[in-house]
């Protein structure tokens, strides 16, 4: 669960970058939270894993319970070694586990990513659907409760896009909390349970994007091209 | 400004396997070309041998009417990495400044042609992804280049961004090679469309008919553009773009 009360971040020129959230995100939930650039998407789930950039000042209260893994918007800035294996124990030996333990981990869910052929690869030499997929590997073996997405799909290419989304699916299924920033909710809709439509870092819509669809369109979100057709047309309501 | 490409090479590894497994190809002035294909497929490093931020390892590129190399803009897939200057109005009046010209006007013409005119006093590397995309794409256009090349000008904007983006190339009358992962765009707002598998040409030609070309798109791992999608399902003919698809949409449903 994370709960986001009177919480508002400002830069050092006062320009109030987040403003007034109040939002509380249920165990469980897939939620997408979408909105123009600098609409505070990537802000908002840096604050939720406390890792806001110094020299912002923050205001209000965020508490998560449980664990929680963000990934990057560009993975490669979250890899601190070179090679895949390496990588994915990374935080787990920083938490003391032994080695025995660290390896049973890192099987068990590279069998669940279907990542094994992965861990012997050098971080440089893999693609950048390869490089999602270690990054959120990484994330995993630490058993997060709570999995927060920066913008995951938009530098992938179709068949790793794909890959990206039956991941998502399965996290879901094993009941982890998901939260994703992203301006293209095309293929999101189906897992998500609600979406968080941002402006100038305050809330302007909160609920299911099925029942904003136009508000979504207007703002700038993709959205299915049928969709976006029959709002064009003036026949919004029909869809 | 026409460009030619002949049989160009390219190898990052030293065991000598080829990124770029010989590519030709014909630019012709003012038309806009999209590349597409696979993370891997070797469009980000066409683009910097075109920039010229690569050196082919064998192959050739020819201008062939200009006795000197073109003034040649890049915007790179990580905006952030081109950034240099304390604000965004003087990054994007930086080139125009470097080369003599009215850096005041221009800046303050290509902030506003790009919707950023209210980003003006921020720090670039203090803003969101999609807003360095857009002050990336700014500064390299106000430098007036005679070719432009951008690696993914839209990764990171939302709907109303890649829309103001394509519509700010459309009307530039220059030479354009970008790449891109979203087919939409690139059916929206390409003359050409580039498809690269495996560091070669796999198709080029017109939006509508690349990306009719289901067997091809499969190959190269490309998603088939939601228009191209919506005329198979009622079997009807790919529409130039939305507003003659909603006029088809409006004569099959009445």
């Amino acid at each position: 669960m994370i709960e986001i009360s009177s919480f508002s971040i400002e830069d050092r020129k006062g320009n109030r970058l987040l403003d007034d959230l109040n939002l509380k995100i249920e165990e469980g939930e897939t939620t997408i939270i979408c909105g123009e650039p600098g609409s505070g998407k990537t802000l908002l789930l840096k604050a939720i894993k406390g890792v806001v950039s110094e020299g912002l000042e923050k205001q209000g209260e965020i508490q998560t319970e449980g664990k929680v893994g963000l990934i990057f918007q560009e993975p490669r800035k979250q890899m601190v070694r070179s090679n895949v294996m390496m990588e994915v124990a990374f935080d787990l030996e920083n938490r003391c586990f032994s080695k025995e333990k660290i390896e049973e981990k890192i099987e068990k869910y590279s069998r669940f990513l279907k990542a094994e052929h992965l861990l012997e690869r050098d971080i440089d030499e893999i693609s950048h659907g390869e490089l999602t997929k270690t990054a959120i590997l990484s994330i995993l073996v630490t058993e997060p409760d709570v999995v927060l997405l920066d913008e995951p799909l938009s530098s992938l290419d179709y068949p790793n896009r794909n890959k990206l989304l039956k991941i998502i699916e399965r996290l879901k299924e094993i009941g982890t909390t998901i939260v994703i920033a992203e301006h293209d909710i095309k293929d999101l809709i189906h897992v998500c349970d609600r979406m968080i439509l941002l402006k100038d870092g305050s809330v302007l819509k909160d609920g299911d994007p099925l029942k904003h669809k136009t508000m979504l369109y207007r703002e700038g979100v993709k959205i299915p091209f049928s969709w976006e057709l029959k709002i064009e047309a003036g026949r919004g309501e029909s869809i | 400004m026409k460009l030619y490409l002949e049989d160009i090479h390219f190898s990052y590894e030293k065991d000598g396997t080829e990124t770029i497994r010989g590519v030709d190809l014909s630019i012709e002035e003012g038309n806009i070309y999209a590349f597409v294909g696979r993370n891997g497929s070797g469009k980000t490093t066409l683009l910097k041998i075109i920039a010229g931020l690569l050196e082919p390892d064998s192959g050739r590129m020819k201008f062939p009417e200009s006795e000197q190399e073109p003034e040649i803009g890049f915007s790179p897939e990580d905006p952030e990495l081109g950034f240099f200057e304390r604000t965004v109005g003087e990054e994007v009046a930086f080139y125009p400044k470097n080369l003599g010209l009215d850096h005041e006007k221009i800046g303050e013409e290509m902030l506003e042609r790009i919707g950023i005119s209210h980003l003006k006093n921020r720090s670039p590397s203090l803003l969101s992804s999609g807003q360095q995309r857009l002050v990336s794409i700014a500064s390299v256009l106000s430098g007036l280049p005679e070719i432009l090349v951008l690696d993914e000008p839209t990764h990171s904007l939302h709907r109303k961004g890649e829309k103001m983006v394509g519509e700010v190339l459309n009307k530039l009358e220059r030479t354009i090679l970008f790449s891109t992962h979203s087919s939409d765009f690139a059916f929206e707002f390409a003359d050409e469309v580039i498809v690269l598998h495996d560091g070669r040409v796999l198709r080029s030609g017109k939006p509508r008919e690349v990306f009719s070309d289901i067997k091809t798109l499969k190959k190269a791992g490309i998603r088939t553009p939601g228009i191209v999608e919506w005329a198979r399902k009622n079997s009807i003919e790919v529409p130039f773009g939305l507003e003659e698809a909603v006029e088809m949409m409006k004569e099959v449903e009445d």
